[in-house]
């Protein structure tokens, strides 16, 4: 008993046997292909066609319903071979027809479950690419080890055909599809079948099979929930992305910093030239965006279902991560170089009047930080800004500490910044500027520091160190709570008591005076700030 | 393979003759034409046949009509066109130059 297949020839229906009609349908594209003008071509195959038509109707009556394989062969006889069909030009070229082009033919790659063990991957995998089955065996089994070999063999036996009709099987093997050839595929497979039936490797197969199946169900519902959550994690991911990249407004970490600016105003200041700070962003969005491209893609095909993939997709989107990563990489060793080397200038500060006994030193408002900033951070912390030219850094360091050596207040300062050399870092440190204010008995220090755009971010500091002399008394005003460094040796605590106090320089180190002396102060400043706001609003 | 290869190009050349000359006696359909060929004892399969025919329709040279069939599709009857008359006398003439040249080179 063989399935036949319905087949529309030149408007008359006939049954004909599968086999037959693989045999037939392959015949007439033959014939077709010979013929190489369009306008003549159709109107000859539908003669063709016509009269094959015609020979099976002949062959039709009440006893025999079905065009069978040698009918066929008897049509194809009749009307001659395709290579009798040629055009008049062609003539001369078929001497050789009958030997050429066994396997120039396409093959597919099928499972061959008659010659296979478990389920015939190896088998087809040999048959398609033409080598032997033990040596596919074989190195299935020396990959196998870590079980990635039997997650690929199980990927395989679910996603790749079994050869199950002869022409299927001719086809994995790469022969030519005719009457001779599939004959020769049906007895074969006849004679496998009865030796294969009773060996217990059947029933295994069949278990095999049946998980597989079980397997491939689950399989889909997971994917979808899986393709679901990607899709999400997609989504997310690129609104993030966007605002913070695009953004105007962004706020950048550094370690230990925040920064005020936007993703590319940072690129700028901190590439030394357009082109790194290009190719580092091009790097970036590669690295970044391409899985999120990836699960997106992913996502969406593993939700709705969709089999296949856009040809070389996924393997030039791995290429294009892969230049981004490198684009960083070499990108950010560049950068790296531009701060290999550190430089740094000191400055003794000119004070207006460095004899007197008690300093004031105060922070002159800023319009840029005060607002980032929150007092408490453990750690030491600059901000960042940028205007037209220049590029803000926020809240220098102070510090003070006792003077061994002078008998009168004096003020230092240090100017420190990176380079890709010595030279450089110098420079760029001296282009640092600090303003500090010097009047009679106070100091105003400026709340933050510059430098211009071109010398970009180079991790610049600026430290101050007030050397205050035994028996000297400086005042800090609540505003240096911004400058004042957090690992002060000298302060045992930090809090905010220690502001606008008076702290004078004993023998030892500069401790808090007496706890009545303090009391006696905050009282008198209190009330000093209490009468100047009940003058004010009568 | 060769000497194939020589006896096909001669008989190709005499067919296109052949054929015409038997659609110049009564119009015919490939069917017949093959009968005829065969009656003759010149062999030759439907396959070659179509091609041609349709050639040398497109070529005016041959015209055609339909005719329903009982048992099947109908059928196209081939019959020479005035052109094709020319065409064919005309070949007469070198197949019988031919003719003579070949008997007297072989003798």
């Amino acid at each position: 008993m063989n399935k036949t297949v319905a087949v529309n020839i030149a408007g008359f229906i006939f049954n004909i046997e599968e086999e037959a009609y693989s045999i037939l349908s392959d015949y007439l594209d033959s014939v077709r292909s010979k013929f190489s003008d369009e306008n003549e071509r159709d109107e000859i195959m539908r003669d063709i066609e016509a009269r094959i038509a015609e020979l099976f109707q002949n062959k039709i009556n009440l006893s025999k319903e079905v065009i069978v394989l040698s009918d066929v062969q008897e049509i194809i006889s009749i009307m001659g071979t395709p290579e009798e069909y040629t055009d008049e030009e062609e003539y001369q070229e078929t001497s050789s027809a009958q030997s050429s082009k066994p396997k120039t033919r396409k093959k597919k790659l099928f499972r061959d479950a008659e010659n296979g063990i478990i389920s015939g991957v190896c088998s087809g995998l040999a048959a398609y690419m033409g080598i032997d089955v033990l040596l596919v065996r074989i190195a299935f089994v020396i990959f196998g080890f870590g079980g990635t070999g039997i997650i690929g063999y199980f990927i395989l036996m679910l996603i790749v055909p079994e050869a199950k009709t002869a022409s299927d099987k001719l086809k994995m093997k790469g022969e030519p599809i005719n009457v001779e050839n599939i004959k020769q595929v049906f007895h074969t497979s006849k004679d496998e079948f009865k030796r294969r039936s009773h060996k217990t490797k059947e029933k295994a197969r069949i278990v095999a099979n049946n998980g597989a199946d079980a397997i491939r169900k689950i399989f889909k519902v997971f994917g979808r929930i899986f393709g679901f959550f990607l899709i999400a994690f997609a989504v997310v991911s690129s609104i993030v992305f966007f605002s913070l990249f695009l953004g105007e407004s962004g706020v950048i970490h550094l370690n230990g910093a925040v920064a005020n600016i936007s993703f590319s105003e940072f690129i700028n200041i901190i590439f030394p030239n357009e082109l790194q700070g290009n190719m580092m962003t091009i790097g970036l969005a590669l690295v970044m965006g391409i899985p999120v491209l990836g699960a997106m893609f992913v996502g969406t095909k593993l939700l709705l279902g969709i089999k296949g993939s856009i040809k070389g997709f996924s393997v030039a989107a791995t290429c294009c991560w892969i230049i981004g990563g490198i684009l960083c990489a070499v990108t950010g060793l560049q950068l790296a170089l531009e701060f290999q080397d550190e430089g740094s200038v000191d400055y003794n500060i000119e004070l207006a009047n460095n004899t007197v006994d008690t300093l004031f030193l105060d922070v002159s408002h800023d319009q840029f930080f005060s607002d980032n900033i929150s007092y408490g951070n453990g750690r030491e912390f600059q901000l960042l800004t940028v205007d037209d030219e220049n590029i803000l850094f926020g809240y220098p360091t102070l510090e003070i500490r006792k003077s061994v050596s002078d008998t009168n207040f004096s003020v230092q300062l240090i100017k420190e910044s990176r380079g890709s050399n010595f030279k450089q870092a110098l420079t760029k440190a001296e282009n640092l500027k600090y303003d500090i204010i010097s009047t009679n008995d106070s100091l105003t220090f400026s709340p933050y520091f510059t430098t211009k755009t071109e010398d970009k971010w180079r991790a610049q500091t600026t430290s101050i160190i007030v050397w205050v002399p035994e028996g000297k008394t400086v005042h800090i005003s609540k505003g240096m709570d911004r400058i004042m460094s957090h690992s002060d040796h000298i302060f045992q605590s930090h809090s905010d008591k220690m502001m606008d106090h008076f702290k004078t320089m004993t023998k030892e180190s500069l401790n808090r005076i007496s706890l009545e002396e303090e009391r006696l102060y905050s009282i008198i400043s209190e009330s000093k700030s209490f009468i100047k706001s009940a003058l004010r609003h009568p | 393979m060769k000497i194939e290869n020589t006896k096909a190009q001669m008989r190709k050349g005499i067919l296109e003759y052949c054929i015409l000359a038997i659609i110049a006696k009564k119009e015919s359909y490939p069917s017949d034409i093959i009968e005829e060929l065969k009656t003759s004892k010149m062999i030759v399969v439907e396959g070659t046949l179509y091609p041609l025919l349709t050639r040398l329709k497109n070529a005016e040279i041959l015209s055609y009509r339909w005719e329903e069939s009982t048992s099947g599709p109908p059928r196209k009857y081939y019959s020479l066109t005035t052109k094709g008359a020319s065409f064919l006398s005309e070949l007469t003439s070198t197949w019988s130059e031919l003719h003579k040249a070949v008997s007297k080179i072989t003798k």
